[in-house]
């Protein structure tokens, strides 16, 4: 190589190439992702797996042996009134997260698109209540709750009512729920939001001009607008509501009688104080299929609702 | 509408939801820096007549003087508080260390390789995210006795990544997913082989969203609950929010209660005031 017009050759074409660029694009990938893959693996698909081997047995606390029963934990507490109650209590407690917490949502997200003072220091606050740890925030209730030394009995106090206990077994759900709403609603707050500020003025506008009241503006400008987001965030409010355990465990642990023992806190007790592994984790399998159905539900809901509305536009 | 009354009304909704939020936290706070005499004191004050500040100082375990003049000891509570944040902390670390090491390179390869499976692993991934806490606790906890880490930082660790590690490359691979493309084949020609372009050239370019993951996964690990509190309440492993339960449902004074709850939500709010401009990155429908 005397000439020193000709460029030297590329060193990569001398040396062999190096392994990550040798071998195919599919298995270099898979190669990245197998720790994951693995570890999924470990620690998710096969406790899944077990808890499903698990749910057919029967095991003695004391002595730690385990019988395999086939379907007899889920006959047992199929037949058991405090599971049915359960499963009420928890559907009922995820009808009223998933309301509250949408009109929460939807409020503040049609308040925080309008221009007032303070705006930008309230779309900064409004997150707190989600950044906290859900045990943070049972704790932070139970505060506010509390006949001795609550801010809601501080209130009734000066308002000359007597202090009123909000976690009886009357009032137990709601006012979990609200608690929940109030931790979840900025996470929905904040979709909403992205999506409202993205509705022109001018339809409103339009709207008015053509005498259309203030209902059938939000139900034919706005829900259009936020049906998506609202289905997100109803899924996923939803299955948190139906796994709710941490709100449970700090307010009420369950009562007062049982009266907030959603399934998740009824299979913590089954498994964790009553020692018996497999009827819990027969029910944690029931649990998942009432998640799963719910979730389907909302989705379904709000496509179809979305359907008929999209037809309605085009007739 | 008249412009004034629309205005009017909206101001007046946006305090109902400035005090809706804040209440509840500003209580929390307050109560914490009632005197101990005061804080259920008939008719209930709103606002302290003495700010003590003194629970803090005894939770962590130092001497401290009351307002009015009083010399008080550590907290009974305070040794139960300081080992419960540090193996928070500990078991937090480790967490964001492994879930980072595993799911970084995951989420680019999913992200910016042409994969067969992509989609498919992907949705394998991710679709672990649906499963409820609750149906892994009862296997774990059962495998756990058997292998002896029940009561363990490593076990907490382990239960902890189940769920930080799904939730990361998700959020990673969208990250990933958003770079411009091409940034490898520029880095190929300048004479980077495939495994260097991910390494000097796209990750280095993504280190702001890797430090939100990193933020994101510490986060998880430390609000994290149902397997600390399962798995190792009563042990020397225990975690804040195993402590802080065992605290609440001990005989205890409220007041410091509440103070030991401000302490644990100090570390994650400081992590996301510190971070909050690469957390606000996050595409958080996923979550």
């Amino acid at each position: 190589m005397t000439d020193t017009l000709t460029p030297p050759a590329p060193v990569a074409e001398t040396e062999p190439a190096p392994f990550s660029s040798r071998i195919t694009t599919n298995r270099y990938g898979l190669l990245l992702v197998a720790p994951v893959l693995v570890l999924t693996g470990l620690i998710v698909v096969y406790p899944v797996g077990y808890s499903l081997y698990m749910s057919l047995t029967s095991s003695n606390p004391i002595t730690g042996s385990s019988r395999f029963v086939w379907f007899e934990n889920y006959t047992q507490f199929f037949a058991s009134a405090d599971f049915w109650r359960s499963l009420v209590l928890t559907l009922v407690y995820v009808a009223c997260v998933t309301v509250m917490g949408t009109i929460v949502a939807l409020g503040s997200a049609l308040l925080l698109r309008e221009k007032f003072f303070g705006r930008r220091f309230l779309m900064a606050v409004i997150v707190l209540p989600w950044a906290l740890s859900t045990y943070a925030a049972a704790v932070v209730w139970r505060y506010v709750y509390s006949p001795q030394f609550g801010f809601s009995a501080a209130v009734s106090e000066h308002l000359g009512a007597g202090a009123t206990d909000f976690l009886t077994s009357a009032t137990v759900i709601p006012a979990l729920a609200l608690v929940h709403a109030w931790q979840f609603a900025p996470l929905g707050t904040y979709f909403l939001l992205a999506t409202l500020q993205m509705v022109p003025d001018d339809l409103y506008k339009l709207a008015r001009v053509d005498g259309v009241g203030l209902l059938g503006r939000f139900r034919h400008i706005t829900m259009p607008y936020v049906r998506l987001p609202l289905a997100i965030f109803l899924v996923l409010i939803g299955g948190q509501a139906a796994t709710a355990f941490d709100l449970i465990y700090f307010l009420t642990s369950g009562g007062p009688g049982g009266a907030s023992r959603t399934l998740p806190f009824l299979i913590y007790e089954e498994t964790f104080q009553d020692q018996r592994l497999g009827s819990g984790a027969a029910m944690s399998w029931v649990l998942l299929l009432v998640i799963v159905v719910l979730t389907v539900s909302y989705y379904v809901f709000a496509l179809r609702v979305g359907a008929r509305k999209n037809k309605g536009e085009d007739e | 509408m008249s412009s004034l009354r629309r205005s009017v009304l909206v101001h007046l909704g946006a305090l109902v939801l400035a005090v809706w939020t804040l209440v509840p936290l500003v209580w929390l706070v307050l109560t914490s820096v009632k005197p101990s005499n005061e804080f259920a004191s008939k008719p209930l004050r709103f606002l302290p007549t003495d700010f003590d500040f003194s629970n803090y100082p005894r939770l962590l375990g130092f001497d401290a003087t009351s307002p009015s003049g009083t010399k008080l000891g550590p907290s009974a509570h305070s040794s139960l508080i300081v080992d419960g944040l540090i193996n928070s902390a500990e078991v937090a670390v480790a967490v964001t260390i492994i879930s980072l090491m595993v799911s970084v390179p995951a989420s680019y390869a999913l992200a910016r390789l042409n994969l067969r499976w992509r989609e498919m692993g992907l949705m394998a991934i991710v679709a672990t995210r649906a499963i409820p806490p609750i149906a892994t606790t009862i296997p774990f906890f059962a495998l756990f006795s058997t292998l002896g880490l029940s009561g363990t930082r490593t076990g907490l660790v382990i239960a902890h990544l189940t769920i930080a590690v799904p939730l990361l490359v998700w959020i990673g691979t969208s990250f990933f997913a958003s770079m411009p493309a091409g940034l490898e084949k520029m880095a190929r020609i300048d004479g980077c082989s495939r495994f260097q372009a991910m390494t000097k050239i796209v990750i280095p370019a993504a280190l702001p969203s890797i430090t939100a993951m990193g933020v994101i996964a510490f986060l998880t690990s430390w609000n994290e609950f149902m397997f600390a509190l399962i798995f190792n309440t009563g042990s020397d492993a225990q975690t804040f929010p195993s402590a802080l339960a065992s605290m609440f449902f001990q005989v205890s004074v409220p007041t410091e209660v509440a103070a030991a709850t401000c302490l644990g939500l100090l570390p994650p709010l400081l992590l996301a005031t510190v971070f909050q401009r690469f957390i606000r990155k996050v595409n958080f429908v996923g979550i």
